[in-house]
């Protein structure tokens, strides 16, 4: 009897309580602004991020962080003229770092796999390399034109421009003979960017391209029971990943800048496919529920078991829901945040302790999103 | 069960998360996603996180459930007292 009555009081403490814990980590307007202040003024202070070990786990995270970080900074440069001075400057020192390790070495960006073998087009360097060195030159463009860098970008441009209309899928490749639609629809983002940035006279040919571009993509790159883009290809097409919410998140996000109908087609099908809330927290699964080849990797990050949530995925989210105006599953996203990526303020602001760099830079870019668009209307 | 060692049970909860959080253990959560601070990480890493998510879900049902199941005690109680002058 007395056991009988421990398990009938702890099932009506877990009902009373469970469902009001999302309460305590929901965040308000201002807790959002709080972190995402923190996180520039991180990435003001290039001595707060060491590349070192982060490059040692993954350089495309490295990479990615620098991207995220730029993109974040250009975004609070336009809406706070208070921090417009000292992000300008950090995207500066970003830049001015990345495009010469860029042109001497593309593979210290890559997994090493990148040099096991070479690329189907000869001619063409990683899109991933090129597309995000693009997005921040026409990141840092869109709040104030650099001149010096116009050589270099419009370089990049031209270059990620013929590897894409000589593939057979319109999609240039990050690896050798491997696509992605991540690093393809960045750089089509990218190219949206600088032509709006720079009124570029090549800005037609793109927006052709761009067009031709998803039409490929319809025919050819889009999961048949789910509707959404794939993740990775060969250059001529054979899927070799199918839809993940590490991937279609932020190429959902990217597709805004070029073909916003099809961007917010492919965000509903992924918020349905992979999105979901539970007892008010909210996650995203790497994989929709009929893909059968489920597995972790080094994009998804830590699986959650039962839930098949992702660290990755649910990043990334953060960053869609973000863009296409999602707030409550935003804010719902932001609150398995808190509840589990162990938050500490201090004197160097708010961070979550479970998290690294290119987390932090991602988190960065979706709490502050929004100008950088506005500026392409 | 004894009511106060489900109540004791959250407080230990609590304490532990506490303990983390104050010396400073919780940084080794980065090893989750990938950072080491040292070998030990693999260790505290893991332990911090699931302190973290514990401690605010489990320690809270513990002081509820232990809540109703004093009440439940202090009305068995009352009931033995009232019971011999009934008969």
């Amino acid at each position: 009897m007395s056991a009988l009555k421990t398990i009938v009081a702890i099932a009506l403490g877990t009902a009373v309580w469970i469902p009001s814990l999302h309460r305590f980590y929901t965040p308000d307007a201002r807790e959002r602004e709080h972190v995402a202040r923190s996180l520039a003024t991180r990435a003001m202070n290039e001595r707060d991020y060491e590349d070192g070990a982060i490059r040692a786990m993954n350089p495309e995270w490295e990479y990615m962080a620098r991207t995220f970080t730029v993109l974040g900074l250009a975004n609070r440069a336009i809406d706070h003229e208070d921090e417009r001075d000292a992000s300008l400057a950090a995207i500066d020192r970003t830049l001015d770092r990345t495009k010469d390790q860029a042109r001497e070495d593309q593979y210290a960006f890559l997994l090493p796999y990148a040099r096991a073998s070479t690329f189907v087009d000869p001619d063409a360097r990683s899109v991933f390399v090129d597309g995000e060195l693009l997005m921040m030159i026409a990141a840092r463009d869109l709040v104030s034109p650099r001149e010096d860098l116009d050589d270099d970008a419009r370089g990049l441009e031209a270059s990620i421009d013929r590897a894409m209309r000589r593939s057979p899928t319109l999609s240039a490749e990050s690896y050798p003979n491997e696509a992605w639609t991540f690093c393809n629809t960045t750089a089509l983002a990218a190219m949206a960017m600088f032509d709006r940035a720079r009124s570029s006279p090549e800005s037609a040919e793109h927006r052709a391209l761009a067009h031709d571009w998803v039409l490929r993509a319809k025919a050819v790159l889009l999961d048949e029971k789910t509707g959404l883009l794939v993740s990775s290809f060969t250059r001529d097409g054979r899927v070799k990943d199918g839809p993940e919410g590490s991937t279609i998140f932020m190429s959902a996000t990217n597709l805004m800048f070029v073909d916003e109908a099809f961007a917010r087609d492919q965000w509903a099908r992924a918020r349905h496919e992979l999105g979901f809330t539970v007892f008010g927290f909210g996650l995203a699964r790497e994989w929709p529920a009929s893909w059968s080849r489920k597995r972790a990797d080094i994009d998804s990050g830590p699986i959650v078991p039962l839930l098949d949530a992702s660290a990755g995925s649910s990043g990334f989210a953060v960053l869609g829901a973000s863009a296409f105006g999602d707030d409550a599953y935003r804010d719902a996203l932001i609150a398995s945040l808190d509840f589990a990526a162990l938050p500490h303020d201090g004197d160097r602001g708010l961070r979550y302790l479970a998290s690294n760099r290119v987390g932090d830079a991602v988190l960065f870019d979706a709490l502050t999103f929004g100008p950088l668009l506005r500026r392409m209307q | 069960m004894n009511p106060l060692r489900v109540f004791s049970f959250g407080v230990v909860l609590v304490l532990l998360r506490a303990l983390f959080y104050v010396t400073g253990l919780d940084e080794h959560a980065c090893v989750v996603s990938g950072m080491l601070l040292s070998r030990a990480s693999f260790v505290l890493g893991p332990a911090a996180v699931l302190l973290a998510l514990a401690a605010p879900v489990v320690a809270p049902i513990c002081f509820i459930a232990s809540a109703c199941l004093f009440a439940l005690r202090a009305r068995d109680k009352r009931a033995r007292r009232v019971r011999p002058v009934l008969s």
